[in-house]
Order: structure tokens, then sequence, then C-alpha cells
């Protein structure tokens, strides 16, 4: 009987610390903390995500551009890789050219030919044409050192004079010419070398 | 130009304002409607004002990290009682504030039994006594986890089995179980220490 009691008295003492265990009130302006928190870590995300929009963008513009740069490379690899059958076809391409350029003697070398050509008036149709050759010029790298230089418009003017002129007028203008230089010569170098006699 | 912006801000702002109001919101309305349940959550296992109330702003930080997913939650007050159980203990453990105490063995059983005070006194003033309430965490703190932790969510008077059970994953039949032993136990220590009370008297 008094065991009874005792766990009824044990049972009831229980029953009123277990319900007072948890029966804890908050302090005053938890829930103003709470709330304050919650609103700044939304406004902190939001700005986060703001930022993080703006990386995706760059990212996404550089990737882009990187793209764009490496078929513009791969474009002008491709360009370049027809460059024999060029070269080979500059002999049968030259008489198809437009009356503007300059007639080149095939005495000259293939390579300064080649370069020649693009000191042409450039002609609409030919234009890509001179761009390739000299894409060509810039690539190749000639067997010939010093590396031939293109021709000058004097240069050209005289292989051109003496493809059309016959020889024996050429060698006696050169003779003339040549007698002309040599008593201007002596007519400016006397009077030097009297007053050095002196 | 400058007028096409400005009626893309004005319609945008409102809009994306909207979306964050109605995160805040939601939110907000469960901080509302639950704060008392969760900070009771987070008492009963921390028993510490300060700890509580750094679990209880914790929980609803993780609320807002979870708030995506909300929409599926069926029932929000157990899942937020379920984050604040979890945040508690995480915050227990890093702590190890558990300091486990043997009635029987040790001079912690001796401290113990002196500070339980007059038996004589009305049950209300003994319950009333923060002396027993400090013996009452001392002897639920000596619980095993899986007896423990079920015992703390049932004082949370908010909770009730099946919630607890939902809260901890297991069976509700479980929960009664260990409920029922979890008290059995405590009762057996309660009674041993006011036999050794009544004896020293």
């Amino acid at each position: 009987m008094a065991d009874n009691d005792r766990e009824k008295q044990l049972d009831r003492l229980l029953d009123s610390l277990l319900s007072q265990y948890s029966a804890a009130q908050p302090r005053p302006g938890l829930e103003t903390r709470v709330l304050a928190q919650i609103a700044e870590c939304c406004e902190r995300k939001q700005a986060g995500s703001g930022w993080r929009r703006w990386l995706i963008g760059a990212g996404i513009a550089g990737s882009a551009v990187a793209v764009a740069i490496v078929m513009l490379v791969f474009r002008a690899e491709q360009g370049h890789s027809p460059t024999p059958s060029l070269a080979n076809n500059t002999h049968t391409e030259q008489p198809q050219q437009s009356s503007k350029t300059v007639q080149v003697p095939p005495t000259i070398p293939a390579t300064r030919r080649k370069v020649a050509a693009q000191h042409t008036v450039a002609h609409p149709k030919t234009e890509k044409k001179n761009r390739e050759f000299e894409t060509l010029a810039v690539s190749q790298r000639p067997a010939v050192f010093p590396t031939p230089v293109p021709l000058t418009e004097q240069e050209r003017l005289m292989f051109s004079y003496v493809e059309n002129t016959p020889q024996s007028e050429v060698v006696a203008q050169i003779k003339s010419e040549d007698q002309k230089e040599a008593r201007a010569f002596w007519a400016q170098g006397e009077p030097l070398l009297k007053s050095k006699a002196r | 130009m400058a007028e096409e912006a400005m009626v893309g801000d004005a319609v945008l702002k409102p809009a994306k304002a909207s979306a964050a109001m109605a995160e805040v919101n939601s939110v907000e309305a469960l901080a509302d409607i639950h704060m008392l349940m969760v900070f009771r959550i987070c008492w009963s296992i921390l028993r510490n004002h300060h700890d509580a109330e750094d679990a209880v702003q914790e929980c609803f930080l993780r609320v807002l990290k979870f708030q995506d997913r909300m929409h599926e939650v069926r029932n929000p007050k157990t899942w937020l009682a379920r984050i604040a159980w979890t945040t508690a203990l995480d915050r227990r453990s890093r702590r190890s504030i558990t300091a486990a105490i043997c009635v029987e063995e040790g001079s912690s059983g001796l401290e113990t039994i002196d500070s339980i005070p007059d038996l004589s006194m009305p049950l209300d003033e003994l319950v009333a006594g923060r002396e027993m309430q400090q013996i009452l965490e001392r002897l639920i703190a000596g619980l095993p986890d899986d007896l423990r932790q079920p015992l703390e969510l049932s004082t949370v008077q908010e909770l009730n089995s099946s919630e607890i059970a939902e809260i901890m994953k297991i069976p509700a039949e479980s929960v009664r179980t260990r409920l029922l032993r979890a008290r059995q136990l405590l009762k057996a220590k309660f009674g041993a220490l006011l036999e050794v009370k009544k004896d020293g008297r």
C-alpha cells in the first residue's frame, strides 16, 4: 500500500517536473532579431544572385569571344593551306591579269615575279589573289639569301625598256651617256686637280 | 530608349521585389506561427537561453537556405521542428555540454542527493523549486541517447508522439516504447535518490 502511494507520488512529481522541463519562454526581442536576420539574409542573397548573374554573363561573353578568335585563326590557317597550288598557278594566271599590270619579263626568278605581282595596280577581281600572295610571301621562306626584294617602278620601266629596245641601240645609248658623264666629271674635276697641283 | 528602360524597370522592379517578399513572407509566417515551438525544442536540448536563441536563429537561416523546397513539404510544422532539433543537437555536440551523471557511483551522485530539497514540502513548491529541475536535468542527461531524445521532445507541449516520430524518423510505436522506458528509468533513479535522502535523515 505504501509502495503504491510512493509510486503515485513519484509519478505525479515526474509528470509535474517534465511538464515544466521545456516550459521556457524566449526573452523579449528574439522574434524581432530573427525576422531582421531573415530580411538581411534575403537582401544579401538577392545581391549575391545579382553578382552571380553578372559573372555568368561575363563568362558567357568571354567564351563567345574566345570561340570567335579560335574561328578566325582557324579560317586564316585554312586560307594558308592551298599555297602549293597557288604557287603552281602563278604562271598561268599572270597573262589573265588586267592590262594595267606591268609586264614582268620571264627571265626574272619565279619568286621575284610573285612579289612583283603584288605591286601591280589592284583590280577588284585580283585583289583577293594579291592578298593571298602577300600572305604567301610572308609565310614562305625563300631559298635565296638575301631575300629578294620587289622591283621598284624604275627597275620595272628599265626592264621593259631593255626588252622592247634593240640591243645595239641600248649599247650605243649607254656609251654616249658614259662619254657625257665622263666629260662632265672631268669638267668638274679639272679645276680641283689644278688647285691641288699648285 | 530611355523610356523603354524606364518602362522595363517599372515592370521588373516590382516583380523582383514581390518574389523576394514572397520568400521572406513564407519564412516570416513560419517564424510567426512556430517561434515558440522552435525555441522550446532548442531549449529542451541545450538548457541555456543564449544557446537556445542562437540555435533558433540558425534554424531559421537553415529554413531560408532550403526554402526552394518548402513547397514540397507536407507538414511545415514537423519539418521546421526537425530542422530545429538537428540544429540544437549539432550545437550540443559541438559544445559537448552533455555531462552524464551516475547517481549510483562517484561524488556527483552525492552532490545530487545533497541538493534534493525537503520532501515534506508540498508538491507545488517542490516542483517550482529550481533544485528539483536541476536534478531532473542531470538525470535526463544521464539517459542513453535513444531514450533521452524522444523524452526531450516529448516535454515540448506543442508536439505529440506521432509528430515526434516524424521528426525522429522512427515509428510512432517506437517513440511510445522509448518514452515509457525513459520514464521508468527516471522514476527508478528518482526513487533511489529519495531513498538515500530518507536514510540520511
